[in-house]
């Protein structure tokens, strides 16, 4: 199989990029194209320029380092009929998700989806390979950080994440560019708010009305502490550090185990696929890591 | 292959206050075990606790260790029951959250330990403070050692100052030496590699949040500010009278007399002082040394543990991998070491990439296949692989010697390899 650098790829652009967007985009995936995330029609018409049967899909915000073009996608997933993702690093917090994250389409199938002619419920089915080498770098600027904190945060409420995944968002990476918009944005979120373009523009309005920004930081901390029963700390510029610096780049062990399940079934090659990633999960996290007995 | 339960087991004590409790603990999961108490000297404890043991393997347990029920139902290969393969499960460290050797259960063949001469009984005019440091082990082969990636025991180094110090301090000794398998010199501290530093770095600052964490801390930050600060002779920390005497004579007196009080052996000191020159030892670390040590409060200590779960060292695959690759310590098995090659690329190992680059230009478990070891060679010195770019110049060489491109390609594969530490002209000088 090619690596993915010889594959069309399809950047949905976000609306105000910084700059060198592009050129860190082609760094990787030479033949990307590069069109406005809200324009339907321009994602549409570039897919139909394109003459592979397969488009890898890279959501606005996420950049590729210069080694996911080496990435060979698997022959057995694809021939099995998976759309194959990969995991993106939080440029704020260290955590590796699957969403947003890269994913390598059938190119029919993007077109069909993005032209609304193929339900959510008609996709093919997703397989996403533990590995990251793409950043989801939103904090750039107030706005896109602060959204994409509120989003992640809302995904993780409707989904029942873990309170630590609540945790992680709302604490780590204060020493990050735009972090405090991020955690604002999620903390929001946690105490129930569903609007995040009203939030954002009623914490903007209390800002430039002299309302300090750390203050309002630990007293939505508080508050949504006492709401979640959590125990989130605010942490300082210096300590959150720390705490990224050993968020290792390493995939949840979720990650593995949904891997290996998918690939079980898969033949003689997917049985050997399956058997070597609970090998390496077992080489990443252990049997009874967590497990005091 | 030999089931645990029916492997000697040995708890190892010497002055720790809560000893008998965690022996009491060991005797319920496994009423075999037996006990060593008081014997001087890490080296001579070793052997004390193979003969206590009375068989041809021996597994050792820390006094300062619990070991979870899960590991009696374990078992061990017959490959890895060799008289110089020892077997190691980490421990994970209750105070800061780190899983690795600190207090793993090993298990040891007898004739290792009979002829390993480590520690007190190093050699003279070599260095010792680690059993896997330097060439005392028995083998012939360094000191092979099977890195199982399990957790099967929780270690608690820190339930008295005194005790906390000394491991601490040891620690900061080790791991700023390089750790487990690196140098008995005195080295740049910004050149350990990568997890080497970030685990010796939490070791200096998660633990606030437990008894007598602090001190396990400063032990640690004392231990390193000593080792790279002068030429004191880093060898003492074996001699544990040494650490009485240094505990007595500097350290507790200069913390007494305060509001906090240990409660299994009375001692008294001053957590604000304790805690204030912990934070001006973390200042001088980072002045001279250019590492960079944090003060976490207990809260975020805690949260620490509880958000940033320590995977294991993941790229140990690829070690156990070469050990199967040549047969250090277990038999030579091809197909074996391609599997944890395989799995260590799964993992991005950049070293697996490279181990199987080796194997495919050699043959080994397979043809030759050039094309694919240069792609694999390609992968590793993407991934910051430090012999990958020699290997793939040679290759370069040997496939296109007049392709003047090639070999320039290759000139400069060469100079990233010195770039990346490995020196391959150097290396020929010295054969």
């Amino acid at each position: 199989m090619k690596p993915l650098a010889r594959f069309e790829a399809l950047a949905l652009m976000p609306p105000n990029p910084p700059r060198g967007y592009g050129f860190r985009l082609r760094q990787a995936l030479p033949r990307a194209h590069l069109v406005p995330s809200s324009s339907r029609n321009a994602q549409l018409a570039a897919l139909k320029a394109m003459e592979g049967a397969y488009v890898v899909m890279m959501p606005p915000d996420v950049l590729p380092k210069p080694e996911f073009g080496q990435v060979e996608p698997d022959a057995v997933l694809l021939r099995a009929g998976y759309r194959i993702g990969w995991l993106a690093r939080n440029a704020v917090t260290g955590a590796l998700a699957a969403s947003p994250g890269p994913q390598l389409w059938q190119r029919r199938d993007l077109i069909a989806f993005i032209g609304e002619e193929m339900p959510k419920a008609g996709l093919p089915p997703s397989a996403t390979m533990p590995l990251c080498q793409c950043d989801w770098a939103f904090n750039y600027a107030s706005r896109p950080a602060f959204l994409a904190g509120f989003d992640h945060v809302l995904a993780l409420l409707k989904q029942g994440a873990p309170k630590v995944a609540l945790t992680i968002a709302a604490s780590y990476g204060s020493d990050q560019p735009y972090a405090d918009w991020w955690h604002l944005g999620a903390l929001v979120a946690m105490l129930g708010s569903q609007n995040a373009d009203q939030e954002l523009g009623r914490e903007k309005f209390a800002l430039a009305g002299g309302r300090k920004m750390q203050d309002r930081l630990h007293d939505l901390t508080r508050r949504a502490n006492a709401a979640l029963g959590l125990e989130i700390v605010r942490l300082s510029r210096q300590n959150a550090a720390f705490f990224r610096q050993n968020r290792f780049a390493i995939a949840d062990l979720g990650h593995y185990h949904a891997l290996a399940e998918i690939y079980a079934p898969l033949g003689a090659a997917g049985a050997i696929s399956a058997e070597n990633w609970r090998e390496a999960a077992r080489w990443a996290w252990g049997r009874s890591a967590s497990s005091a007995g | 292959m030999a089931l645990v339960r029916d492997l000697p087991i040995v708890f190892m004590s010497i002055d720790e206050p809560w000893a008998d409790d965690y022996w009491a603990d060991l005797l319920a999961k496994a009423p075999w075990a037996k006990r060593v108490h008081g014997v001087i000297g890490l080296d001579a404890c070793h052997k004390a606790a193979l003969k206590a043991g009375g068989g041809a393997q021996v597994i050792t347990v820390d006094a300062d260790t619990l070991v979870r029920p899960s590991f009696f139902e374990l078992d061990v290969p017959d490959e890895f029951i060799r008289p110089n393969c020892r077997v190691e499960w980490p421990s994970r460290n209750v105070v800061n959250g780190q899983v690795y050797g600190n207090g793993s259960l090993k298990c040891w063949p007898g004739k290792m330990i009979r002829e390993m001469r480590t520690h007190e009984l190093s050699p003279k005019g070599e260095v010792s403070i680690d059993h896997a440091i330097g060439a005392h082990m028995a083998a012939g082969k360094g000191s092979p050692r099977v890195h199982v990636p399990e957790v099967h025991s929780d270690v608690n180094p820190a339930l008295t100052p005194y005790h906390a110090f000394r491991c601490g301090f040891r620690e900061g000794v080790r791991l700023s030496l390089g750790g487990g398998g690196g140098v008995h010199h005195r080295l740049d501290l910004r050149s350990l590699p990568d997890r080497q530093i970030r685990r010796l770095v939490a070791c200096c600052s998660v633990g606030a949040d437990c008894e007598n964490g602090l001190w396990l801390m400063y032990g640690t930050r004392l231990g390193v500010f000593m080792t790279q600060a002068s030429d004191w002779d880093f060898t003492t920390i074996n001699s544990y009278p040494w650490f009485d005497s240094f505990w007595a004579d500097l350290i507790a007196r200069r913390f007494s007399k305060g509001g906090a009080t240990c409660r299994y052996t009375g001692f008294r000191w001053s957590p604000d002082e304790l805690a204030e020159e912990c934070a001006a030892l973390g200042a001088q670390l980072a002045t001279h040394f250019g590492i960079e040590v944090f003060d976490l409060s207990a809260a975020e200590s805690r949260m620490f543990k509880e958000t940033g779960p320590e995977p294991m060292d993941w790229w140990m695959s690829d070690s156990f991998g070469y050990m199967y690759l040549k047969g250090h310590g277990i038999a030579a098995d091809h197909a074996r070491a391609r599997r944890l090659f395989d799995v260590g690329v799964l993992n991005e190992v950049a070293a697996s990439f490279n181990n199987l680059g080796r194997m495919a230009e050699h043959g080994q478990n397979g043809g030759v296949d050039t094309e694919a070891a240069l792609a694999l060679y390609e992968q590793a010195v993407l991934r910051g692989d430090r012999f990958a770019p020699h290997h793939m110049a040679n290759l370069l060489r040997a496939l296109s010697p007049d392709d003047q491109f090639e070999n320039m390609r290759a000139d400069t594969l060469d100079w990233l390899a010195v770039e990346r530490g490995f020196d391959p002209l150097s290396l020929a000088d010295a054969e």
